[in-house]
């Protein structure tokens, strides 16, 4: 019991990560950087 | 040569000071960006390589805070590409987000001072004060220039420092020059700058030539080491021919040189796998240990080898400066499908990574240009992909010699980079024929001399090449395993039942919905689960498969994952996998950096609809004729 409960949360610590690497992470800094800096589009040299 | 300043000393003010360093594409900008903050940025000998924003930051002897923007390469403030405005925009105070800088740095390459000179001259008419920065000054020593920098520093009225950036001769000068410089920006009038018309861009250039005159002399004895070399290296057949010679020699070392290395890594991970599963008991935990994170995490490291070698002939080509000749020559093929000059240097970054690729595309000022480059870019072999094809390789293709001692497996992987090759030139042409007609632009390029490489700057980008792999490997390849794992395991098979628990979980659904629309491209359940983690990095999908086959062995009886596919997967069907991951649009993060790039989600749809259909098309058309041929 106590390994299966060990094992979910090792899985959603997984799950977790890849969200936020994946999806969140971008989005957050796209939105940080949108409203910092209104004229970040294509041709801005600011990494984001 | 020693710094010159003509002004009196000022005193000294303790605000920050920004420094803006500008120079010619190639001018060792971002070695000194590195030299004067220590930042461990990419030094690269082809042009236009700073297509992104870099700031560092350094203390003064003097205790002052001095904040350095590395900006991208250019001849000229008359801007044209992406990355041209930039600069322009830095130096002149108007990018957005950015605060105007105290001081431009121009660097120059001390060799080749023909048209920085402009651009110092161009600097000087914006109003800020600048420094010239006469790097690489040990070369030009070498090759019998003399410079003379005190005329230099009266005819241009800046600062001249000469400079050796790699070694960090003089950069304590410079620095000093930088502060001194700052205490002026204050009393320098506002910007008086308008872009020039061309007439006054050819005064400029004028002016150039005759300050060139008046303060350079030419060597007594010129080198022709580079002229000689460049005579046999650059010949339009025997150029070509050298460089595939080098290009093919690279990828024989990839394979051949790798190989000790990978097979002692293969059974570190299997002893670590063999002594967990003796010393846990058996359940889900080890499972996962052993199952998802050995056999998942250990079958995508194992590359790290490869990866080392092809990136150690890539950085040292760079560093002897062969890789701007590589542009030269393939400037005419390439012109020939329709694409810039400049699409070289975008299209050789991608085949490290395709997002730094696509970003580099900033360089290319015709917007259409650009975005062929953009389309085609993924289609260039990316390391990512160099686990997937040396797996499929080194299971199914011989390892034995050809055509008198030629690695076969080495010959293989060097046609898969050729395919890339070529079909994003086919790609490139259809789209200039049929959707966007019109002359391609010319391009311009100064080759570098010849110079030997910095082990120390080999050694630090081969390293770092290597620790961002394992980076990856560590976490989004690692947890995106143990999601595998998870798949691949819940729900457990029911009591009694025939087949192997794994036909029963998750990743055995997915799989088997998923195989009727792969079937014809010769794909199983597993080939098709494969694919659906491989969209957050191509490697991921060997980790996948690695995980997979592990889970349906049970009790980690693994082995090899080569030997597995080997014995589960036809010739064909192999073949078909390396065909489809030629072509496919198999990673998130390039679809997501061209929406960036282009502002619109229209060319992320465009990419991945186009190299879909290859894929499918090119995975059909091999797994058919591989198995009309008998590798059914």
């Amino acid at each position: 019991m106590l390994q299966t409960l060990i094992v979910y949360a090792i899985v959603a610590v997984a799950a977790a990560w890849t969200g936020w690497s994946m999806f969140l992470r971008g989005w957050l800094r796209r939105r940080t950087a949108a409203k910092t800096d209104a004229n970040c589009g294509p041709d801005c040299a600011c990494g984001d | 040569m020693s710094a010159l300043d003509l002004r009196p000393e000022p005193a000294v003010a303790k605000a920050a000071v920004r420094v803006a360093l500008v120079g010619n594409p190639n001018s060792g900008k971002t070695a000194m960006f590195n030299a004067l903050t220590g930042s461990r940025q990419k030094v690269a000998n082809y042009a236009g390589v700073t297509v992104e924003r870099k700031e560092g930051r350094l203390t003064a002897p003097s205790g002052r805070a001095i904040s350095i923007l590395d900006l991208p390469g250019t001849y000229s403030l008359r801007a044209r590409s992406p990355d041209e405005l930039v600069t322009r925009d830095a130096v002149l105070g108007r990018l957005a987000g950015e605060t105007p800088p105290d001081v431009v740095v121009c660097v120059a390459d001390a060799t080749n001072l023909r048209l920085v000179l402009r651009l110092a001259l161009e600097l000087k008419a914006v109003g800020r004060p600048c420094v010239l920065a006469l790097n690489m000054i040990d070369i030009a020593e070498r090759q019998g220039l003399e410079i003379d920098a005190e005329r230099l520093s009266r005819e241009l009225a800046m600062p001249v420092v000469a400079t050796v950036a790699t070694r960090r001769r003089n950069i304590d000068v410079l620095v000093d020059q930088m502060e001194r410089q700052a205490a002026l920006s204050a009393a320098a009038g506002a910007d008086a700058w308008s872009e020039p018309s061309a007439g006054q861009i050819r005064a400029l250039h004028r002016e150039a030539e005759r300050i060139l005159k008046t303060c350079v002399l030419p060597p007594k004895r010129p080198d022709t080491w580079t002229g000689r070399l460049d005579n046999v290296l650059l010949h339009p057949v025997g150029g070509i021919l050298i460089l595939l010679a080098v290009l093919f020699l690279m990828f024989q070392a990839v394979f051949t040189g790798a190989q000790p290395v990978m097979d002692l890594i293969t059974a570190g991970f299997d002893s670590v796998s063999a002594a967990i599963g003796h010393a846990m008991p058996d359940g889900l935990l080890k499972s996962l240990i052993c199952d998802g994170v050995i056999a998942g995490v250990g079958s995508v490291l194992v590359f790290l080898p490869q990866i080392m070698i092809l990136f150690l002939f890539i950085i040292i080509l760079e560093d002897v400066g062969y890789m701007a000749r590589a542009a030269f020559l393939l400037d005419k093929i390439m012109g020939g499908a329709g694409l810039h000059g400049r699409a070289f240097i975008p299209l050789l970054s991608s085949f490290a990574c395709a997002i730094p690729g696509i970003m580099a595309t900033r360089v290319i000022d015709n917007k259409r240009d650009r975005l062929t480059t953009i389309l085609v870019a993924p289609l260039m072999t990316c390391s990512a992909r160099i686990p997937i094809y040396t797996l499929i390789i080194s299971a199914f293709i011989p390892r034995r010699q050809v055509l008198g001692g030629l690695s076969l497996q080495g010959l293989v992987f060097f046609g898969l980079y050729a395919v890339g090759l070529v079909s994003a030139l086919a790609v490139a042409w259809l789209v200039r024929k049929v959707f966007w007609r019109g002359l391609a632009e010319p391009f311009l390029m100064e080759l570098p001399a010849y110079k030997a490489p910095d082990p120390l700057n080999v050694a630090r980008n081969v390293l770092q090449r290597g620790q961002i792999f394992l980076q990856r490997a560590g976490t989004i390849i690692l947890s995106m395993m143990i999601l595998i794992w998870f798949l691949s395991t819940v729900p457990g098979a029911p009591a009694g039942a025939p087949g192997p628990a794994i036909d029963y979980s998750f990743a055995g659904m997915i799989g088997h919905a998923m195989q009727p629309v792969l079937a014809p491209v010769g794909f199983s359940w597993q080939m098709s689960v494969a694919l659906i983690p491989g969209m957050a990095a191509r490697e991921v999908a060997v980790g996948a498969l690695g995980t997979v086959y592990a889970v349906s062995a049970g009790d980690g009886a693994t082995g090899a994952l080569g030997g597995v596919l080997a014995h589960q997967w036809s010739l064909a069907s192999a073949l078909a996998f390396l065909a489809w991951y030629v072509f496919a649009p198999q990673c998130a993060s390039t679809l997501g950096v061209v929406k960036r790039e282009t502002n619109s989600w229209l060319w992320p749809i465009v990419m991945f609809v186009y190299m879909t259909a290859l894929a499918y098309a090119a995975a059909f058309a091999t797994f058919h004729v591989a198995r009309a041929l008998g590798g059914g």
